[in-house]
């Protein structure tokens, strides 16, 4: 089977989608829509090669129909994106005129028996389901980011194709919570939370914590007890703190994909079956206003220099 | 049809008593619409399962082989259940299959089929869609509101449940007394098919119906029931609320101790949950069902005109609300062909009832739920039985004594009087 | 423009449970429309109406195809034979086939969900149509038709050629419960019937070798005393160095 790999890349984050790729035995060629920069970052990461085209302000799905065609000629088995928009109308556009299969949210790739396994998480990466394919694949990957490995630095190698007539013809820049993108600490509540003066119970906590202050979507949008710039989830802000804690919040997915890149997430919820159980690392069950007034008292407790890291 | 009304009839509710209604309507050549809050038919819906379904038979003449019917009970076991000990009475009986008497149902997978009978029968299903209130004109109701839709009719039929909101604000009921109601809640525990056959000792297609009396309910009014469906059994307790609310306990506290009792627990061991609920059902029907049940324009059926009989060893609330929705049908039929929607039109439903088995019933287990408010028949009984049974079988080397003196030297220790005993037997002989 | 509303009625998969052997119990998830569905269905309204154009409804398998007919769309149709399929390009191609059987169209709009994010994109491969994903919204303005996203800490407007597929991806449950005049409307509205056969699509799906849980280790939950739980939580995050 043709293990030859095309990974499409137009924005960061491709660094896990880049591990299961590399794992193939063919070779693999990185094709990238974006800045110098990034098709850099991509190349001393180790692929065999680098496919750069130069968008400038055009959208990257402009170049669809053309990288189908060249995907045509170099017929690759297999073709990989990450979630990102733009990446994956690159895949569609290929994988339509491969006519190659299309299976979302690949966490592994292997060859067994000169057939391609492909490990696709399902209802929500509860389950991994195992599917043996042949002929092309295109896959998009669904498993957790991860930090680009640095191998070989490949050479880059300026492509020019032809573009569809797509343009952005205006961008405002949207309004962010200073400090919630890189903070290091974030404690987040939900409509566990029952009055608005119980915020600052929450507030208490957060800052014995030095961490910010965000929330569920319900918080911003329906109550109105924090800006709207402050709510997590996939249509707020998406964060990577080292320590995201949860408290009063369901667990709904859409939540917790604002916090895919966390490195730990805890939580706090009275009821056992909540569904935040199932992705955090630590939770507490219990009520949260008997809880959270411990663990401010717990946090303030420990020598004070452990907080300043 | 005509030109002012969406609809000859809206029948608002799709459980068993709406649909049975609505398809009788349609049947005699209606426009029916079936309104029914739910997204889909039965997601709202409990019921512990045993269906008395002969009453069926002239509406769906092969309801029973058509109809997704779990189990015949051919057995039916009563349950002294005490802390450690029970005394159960094992009723066992192939007449009960011929005609069939008694199904279990799941009302997940009762109430779509009998929504889709509806279809077929001409009925527009309106699922997903909460009636707020009824179209009233000079004293009498024309039509259903929801939103800000309106939608007028000839005759309202309210079979929309035991907290019949419309019933309600008809001003045909009042709030009903927490006496006149109990709390059911139900586990549903799936067991593979060969094992649960095993287990119950039933083969086939028939079943077994326990109800259960005693520790289940820890001295608060009311009852446990099992009952085996095809690969899973219905399992739980109904509680009278004023009952459950004087004594301060939770209802699923009350279920969890149930399923957890070392007499139940072997019978649900390595079972998968598959649905639990918890669900208001009527106690004392023969009370409630004396409200009015008609308005011109209006008619009230099933749970919602009360129609439920606790006889305290089975609930039955689906037949009633089937045999009430006949009479409902008929009485709006003669309504529609007369153009006559008065008061005395809509009466018609009464005199239906009248000549049908739900009133006869309903009379005939009038005293009932007083004899079930009986505190004795939840703390004594069970285990005098128990006692006397241990006098029997238990040999421990003293001389043995006759069954007679063995059981009143259990009845002097039990702390029940005889006279107690012996009235609690007539009006048990009376009420049951 | 002539505007396709693709829409999906299925079961929810956040209603699906894994058993612990990895396999899928779907018995208690409930049919409703895909979570992006309803804001796809007021772009392409939006796209319509800034173009004096029209709404038609797609949507493929056995479920109840009158969600977009209640909710205003005025004509649809269901490929009622359509499975489920794993094979997100397997999908489009029937959609595709649909699409193309409909004659002349303009804009595809499709919501862009989380669980097949290949449906949208291998739509417009099929088509060879150009395409943007992740959406919030779109419109005609001046007969153009046009998008909004959010990319990289900006709000953009972007113009697109037509024909073209459209992707929205929700950012609230936007759906609204049809009226009863709508639900009977929705009953007179033509709703026909496609088949693969009639589309000459013959779909099928990878082997599937099972599914398995994966292995990542479940959280460790803390329940008892507040003050103790508290303490434990505070220990263990100290033990993840992030305290
Ligand atoms: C298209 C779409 C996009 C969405 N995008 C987002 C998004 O970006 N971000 C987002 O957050 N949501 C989003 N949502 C909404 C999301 O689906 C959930 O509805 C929302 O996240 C729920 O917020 P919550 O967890 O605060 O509330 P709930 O789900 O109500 O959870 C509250 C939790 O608090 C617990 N609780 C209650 N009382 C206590 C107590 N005393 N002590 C401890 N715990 C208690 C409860 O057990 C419960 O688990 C989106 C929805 C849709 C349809
Ligand atoms: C735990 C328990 C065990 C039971 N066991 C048995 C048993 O073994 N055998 C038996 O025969 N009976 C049993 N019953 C009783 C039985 O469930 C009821 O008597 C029966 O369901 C009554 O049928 P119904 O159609 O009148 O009402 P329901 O089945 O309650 O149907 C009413 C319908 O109306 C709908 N509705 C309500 N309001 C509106 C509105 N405003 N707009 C639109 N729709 C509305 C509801 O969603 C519902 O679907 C039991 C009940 C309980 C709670
Ligand atoms: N079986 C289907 N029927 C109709 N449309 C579908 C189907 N599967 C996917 N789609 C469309 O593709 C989008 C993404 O699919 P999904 O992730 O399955 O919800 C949906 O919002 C639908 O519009």
């Amino acid at each position: 089977m043709n293990t030859d790999c095309w990974l499409l890349v137009t924005a960061d984050g491709w660094g896990g989608a880049f591990r299961i790729a590399r794992a193939l035995p063919g070779r693999l060629t990185a094709v990238v829509i974006g800045p110098r920069l990034l098709a850099e970052q991509v190349a001393a990461a180790g692929p065999d090669e680098v496919r750069w085209t130069d968008p400038g302000p055009v959208p990257a799905e402009a170049w669809g129909a053309a990288l189908a065609g060249a995907a045509a000629d170099a017929q690759p088995g297999v073709v990989l994106s990450t979630t990102d928009p733009a990446a994956r109308v690159l895949l569609g556009a290929v994988a339509g005129r491969m006519h190659a299969r299309l299976v979302p949210a690949a966490v592994a790739l292997a060859v067994e028996d000169d057939r391609l396994l492909v490990r696709r998480a399902a209802v929500g990466g509860e389950t991994i389901e195992t599917l043996r394919c042949t002929g092309p694949v295109a896959v998009t990957y669904g498993g957790d980011d991860v930090a680009a490995a640095s191998g070989a630095a490949a050479p880059v190698t300026p492509v020019e194709l032809a573009a569809a007539p797509l343009a952005v013809i205006a961008s405002e820049p949207l309004a962010v919570a200073s400090g919630l993108e890189d903070a290091d600490r974030v404690v987040s509540f939900g409509r566990g939370v029952r009055a608005r003066d119980d915020v600052s119970l929450v507030q208490g906590l957060a800052a014995a914590l030095g961490a910010e202050l965000a929330c569920s979507m319900p918080i911003a949008d329906d109550l109105g007890w924090l800006d709207k710039s402050r709510y997590v989830g996939r249509s707020g802000n998406q964060i990577s703190p080292a320590l995201y804690l949860a408290v009063g919040i369901g667990g709904a997915p859409q939540h917790m994909e604002g916090v895919r890149g966390a490195r730990v997430v805890a939580a706090v919820n009275n009821d056992p079956e909540a569904r935040i159980f199932r992705t955090a690392d630590y939770g507490i069950v219990g009520d949260l206003y008997d809880v959270v007034p411990e663990l401010t008292k717990a946090v303030r407790n420990l020598p004070s220099k452990e907080l300043e890291q | 049809m005509s030109e002012d009304v969406d609809f000859d009839v809206i029948v608002v509710g799709g459980g068993v008593a709406g649909t049975v209604c609505a398809y009788r309507l349609a049947e005699a050549g209606h426009e029916v619409l079936l309104i029914e809050r739910g997204a889909e038919p039965g997601s709202k819906n409990l019921s512990g399962g045993v269906f008395y379904c002969r009453v069926l038979a002239e509406v769906f003449p092969d309801f029973v082989d058509r109809a997704p019917v779990e189990r015949r009970i051919t057995r039916n076991v009563l349950s002294f259940l005490n802390d450690d000990s029970h005394v159960n009475v094992d009723y066992w009986d192939t007449r009960l299959a011929d005609p069939v008497n008694a199904v279990t149902v799941l009302r997940a997978k009762l109430d779509p089929w009998l929504s889709a009978e509806c279809e077929q029968a001409g009925v527009v299903v309106m699922p997903g869609v909460r009636v707020d209130g009824l179209l009233q004109e000079d004293g009498r109701f024309v039509g259903v509101r929801a939103g800000e839709d309106e939608l007028r009719c000839h005759v309202v039929v309210a079979a929309d449940g035991v907290n019949s909101f419309l019933a309600q604000a008809a001003g045909v009921r009042a709030k009903e007394p927490p006496g006149h109601l109990a709390v059911g809640v139900k586990s549903v525990i799936g067991l593979p098919r060969t094992v649960l056959e095993d287990r119950f000792r039933v083969s086939g297609d028939e079943g077994v119906a326990y109800a259960v009396v005693g520790d289940c309910t820890q001295g608060v009014a009311g009852g446990g029931f099992l009952y085996t469906n095809l690969d899973s059994v219905s399992v739980g307790v109904v509680l009278r609320l004023d009952d459950l609310q004087a004594a301060g306990l939770s209802s699923s506290d009350l279920h969890d101790h149930f399923l957890a009792h070392p007499a139940v627990e072997p019978l649900l061991r390595g079972g998968e949950l598959l649905e639990y609920g918890c669900h208001l059902t009527i106690e004392d029907g023969p009370a409630m069902a004396a409200h009015d049940l008609t308005r011109p324009g209006l008619l009230v059926i099933g749970d919602a005109g009360g129609f439920t009989l606790n006889t305290g060893l089975t609930i039955r609330g689906m037949d009633l609300a089937a045999g009430s929705a006949i009479a409902a049908a008929t009485a709006a039929s003669a309504a529609l062909a007369a153009g006559d929607f008065s008061q005395q039109a809509m009466d018609g439903y009464l005199r239906e009832l009248e000549g049908s088995f739900v009133s006869a019933d309903l009379r005939t287990y009038a005293r009932a739920p007083g004899f079930l408010e009986n505190p004795r028949l939840y703390t004594g009984y069970g285990q005098l039985l128990a006692d006397v049974l241990h006098g029997v079988y238990d040999h421990d080397l003293t001389p043995r004594r006759h069954l007679v003196p063995g059981a009143l030297s259990a009845l002097k220790a039990s702390g029940l009087r005889i006279d107690q005993l012996v009235r609690d037997g007539w009006a048990a002989a009376r009420a049951l | 423009m002539r505007v396709v509303v693709v829409y999906k009625w299925a079961r929810n998969p956040t209603d699906a449970l894994v058993r612990s052997d990895g396999s899928i119990d779907w018995r208690n998830a409930r049919m409703t429309a895909g979570e992006d569905d309803p804001a796809a269905l007021a772009a392409a309204f939006a796209i319509a109406a800034g173009s004096d154009g029209e709404v038609l409804g797609l949507t493929i398998g056995d479920g109840d195809a009158s969600w977009a007919l209640a909710r205003g769309v005025e004509r649809a149709w269901s490929v009622a034979d359509a499975p489920s399929l794993v094979d997100n390009a397997a999908t489009a191609a029937i959609l595709a086939a649909a699409v193309r059987h409909l004659g002349e169209v303009d804009v595809v709009v499709i919501g862009d969900s989380r669980q097949d994010a290949g449906v949208p994109v291998a739509l417009a491969g099929e088509l060879g149509w150009p395409a943007l994903v992740g959406l919030t919204s779109a419109t005609t303005v001046d007969g153009r038709l046009q998008a909004a996203r959010k990319v990289g800490g900006a709000a953009q407007t972007v113009l697109l050629p037509t024909p073209a597929v459209v992707g929205i991806a929700a950012e609230a449950d936007v759906d609204r419960a049809p009226g009863m005049k709508e639900l009977l409307a929705a009953r007179k509205r033509p709703l026909t019937r496609l088949s693969l056969a009639e589309l000459g699509v013959a779909p099928d799906d990878p082997e599937s070798l099972g599914c398995a849980k994966p292995d990542s280790t479940p959280a460790r939950v803390f329940a008892g005393e507040p003050a103790e739980t508290a303490a434990q939580l505070v220990a263990a995050l100290r033990s993840e160095g992030v305290l």
